[in-house]
């Protein structure tokens, strides 16, 4: 008998979803992390440039 | 060391000490993370032909090494740029108007093709799908060579600059074309050497890995997957890189002849032909090589590929435009040794392949997790090469490393120097020891993703059941 990884059911899951809905989740994490980043970045930018260092 | 130097010279010298740390520290991480990003896509690939799980696994087991290692190249990258302001002001004035887009368009790629695109690799495999999530993985893949282009170009124009004007108040200008400069004569070859070396650099490390976990298992289907996949390519591209090194060396004796010669420890000219030097201790004080152990005209027929081809040496350079020869001749030892180390491990591997013993040749074991770090040791002692080799030059011929230094007192460059070494062996010492831990435990069947870590089963250990059994089978190593 076939025995379904239950790890595989988020992906499965994802699959069976419309494109647009996928591709709109991508665009989602990639700008969330790109987001992330840029706060960071900008967190030390404001912190150089901060009159006390 | 200081003796004899004005207050400015002792900070020349710590300012290039605190470069060459922290830029050491960083090279480790991309290196390690170009090739583990494009080994990452290969898994990736393999398990959607196929749909054997054990790619998956293995996927799931090197995105989280892959993870540390990213965060601690990011981190550590960014002390570099600080420095351009902070020690290096008058190099970043002068040549800012040539590097400085070719450093944005770096920046600009790492965050949005890699980081960008991580996210959605470490995070979006239940949200987006395996395909897109795969092109996800080819982006970060992709983002990583693009970044090690634009690096590759800044340090290889440094190297042998072209393309560019002179300004009358002496900053460095792009001239009519970028192509001049992107594309200067040492960039084609460095960037190929650099990135093979990244690729090599991750398969000992995946190589090493493996053997380590057939050493105590070598029934271990995921550890002999990857030991196998490692030792292909360390059969395979060592002696590409080999060649490549060759061609990299015939470049830089056209461009850089100097930096040949602190290579080849030749002190002076040999106008019918250069022996190669095997050993030796480099005596720059009075311009010779010590306990040499030479192989007579050798250096000729590798460099000009005629046994009595003359070579110019040290003796045809001016005093104040010679490179230290006792570091550059040694670091280019290691590498080279190290090299035919690795084409070694790789030939001996095809024998055990063949004699089908791959998975079962402890002493071939060992020998592939000695040489683990390797690559990384190969690419600095590489790196140094190249660097120390350019003195007494930033920009090659052009701009020299004492008027590219800030106008900073030596107490404050010393103080820097101190804490990033107390701050580096702590930070990423402790990254380091996180790596080696997740190292440590072997891959197994349904080994879990980054986001179901917590909610997976506990592994009970000695208990293999079933459906494991038959995911491996599922995915039987060759």
């Amino acid at each position: 008998m076939a025995i379904i990884d239950p790890r595989l059911d988020g992906a499965d899951r994802a699959e069976a979803r419309p494109l647009w809905q996928r591709l709109a989740w991508m665009a989602a994490i990639w700008l969330g992390s790109v987001l992330t980043l840029g706060a960071v970045a900008m967190v030390i930018r404001f912190w150089l440039n901060s009159p006390q260092s | 060391m200081f003796a004899g130097l004005d207050p400015q010279g002792t900070a020349l010298v710590l300012a290039r000490m605190q470069f060459a740390f922290t830029v050491s520290f960083h090279f480790i991480f991309p290196a390690f993370s170009i090739g583990l990003a494009s080994y990452l896509a290969v898994l990736e690939a393999l398990w959607l032909k196929t749909g054997k799980e054990l790619y998956l696994d293995l996927f799931r087991y090197w995105l989280k090494i892959f993870s540390v290692a990213f965060a601690m190249g990011v981190v550590s990258g960014l002390v570099m740029s600080y420095q351009f302001g902070t020690n290096w002001s008058v190099f970043s004035d002068k040549v800012g108007g040539v590097i400085g887009p070719l450093m944005a368009y770096e920046v600009l790629t790492a965050f949005f093709l890699e980081a960008g695109f991580l996210g959605v690799m470490l995070f979006g495999m239940n949200r987006v799908g395996r395909r897109l999530h795969f092109g996800a993985t080819l982006m970060v893949a992709v983002g990583t060579f693009i970044s090690a282009f634009w690096i590759l170009s800044v340090n290889s124009w440094m190297q042998t600059p072209t393309g560019f004007e002179m300004s009358p108040d002496g900053r460095f200008l792009p001239g009519s074309s970028w192509a001049a400069i992107i594309f200067n004569p040492s960039f084609p070859y460095r960037l190929v050497h650099t990135v093979i070396a990244a690729y090599l650099t991750t398969a000992f490390v995946v190589g090493a890995v493996g053997a380590w976990h057939l050493l105590k298992d070598r029934a271990n289907l995921h550890a002999r997957k990857m030991f196998s996949m490692a030792m292909w390519m360390a059969a395979l591209v060592a002696p590409v890189q080999i060649f490549v090194g060759d061609a990299h060396g015939l470049n830089t004796l056209e461009h850089q002849p100097a930096k040949v010669m602190a290579m080849e420890g030749h002190y002076q000219s040999h106008p019918d032909g250069a022996p190669l030097y095997l050993f030796g201790i480099p005596d720059d004080k009075n311009q010779r090589l010590d306990y040499a152990i030479a192989i007579p005209k050798a250096s000729s027929l590798i460099l000009k590929h005629d046994l009595n081809a003359p070579l110019a040496g040290l003796d045809t350079v001016a005093p104040d435009k010679r490179p230290p020869v006792w570091i550059v001749f040694w670091s280019f030892r290691i590498m080279v040794g190290l090299g035919f180390l690795m084409l070694g491990l790789g030939l001996w591997s095809l024998i055990a392949r063949m004699r089908k013993r791959l998975y079962d040749w402890p002493m071939l074991h060992r020998l592939a997790l000695l040489m683990g770090p390797s690559g990384f040791v190969a690419v600095i002692a590489g790196w140094v090469t190249t660097e120390v080799g350019r003195q007494p030059y930033t920009v090659y011929g052009l701009l020299t490393t004492a008027d590219s230094v800030s106008p900073i007192a030596a107490p404050a460059v010393a103080a820097s120097l101190a804490a990033f070494v107390v701050v580096y062996f702590a930070v990423f010492g402790i990254g380091t020891w996180y790596i080696l831990h997740l190292m440590k435990d072997a891959p197994h069947p349904h080994e879990p993703a980054l986001e179901e870590e917590e909610r997976a089963p506990i592994r009970s250990a000695g208990i293999t059941p079933a459906q494991h059994m038959d995911a491996q089978a599922d995915g039987a190593a060759s």
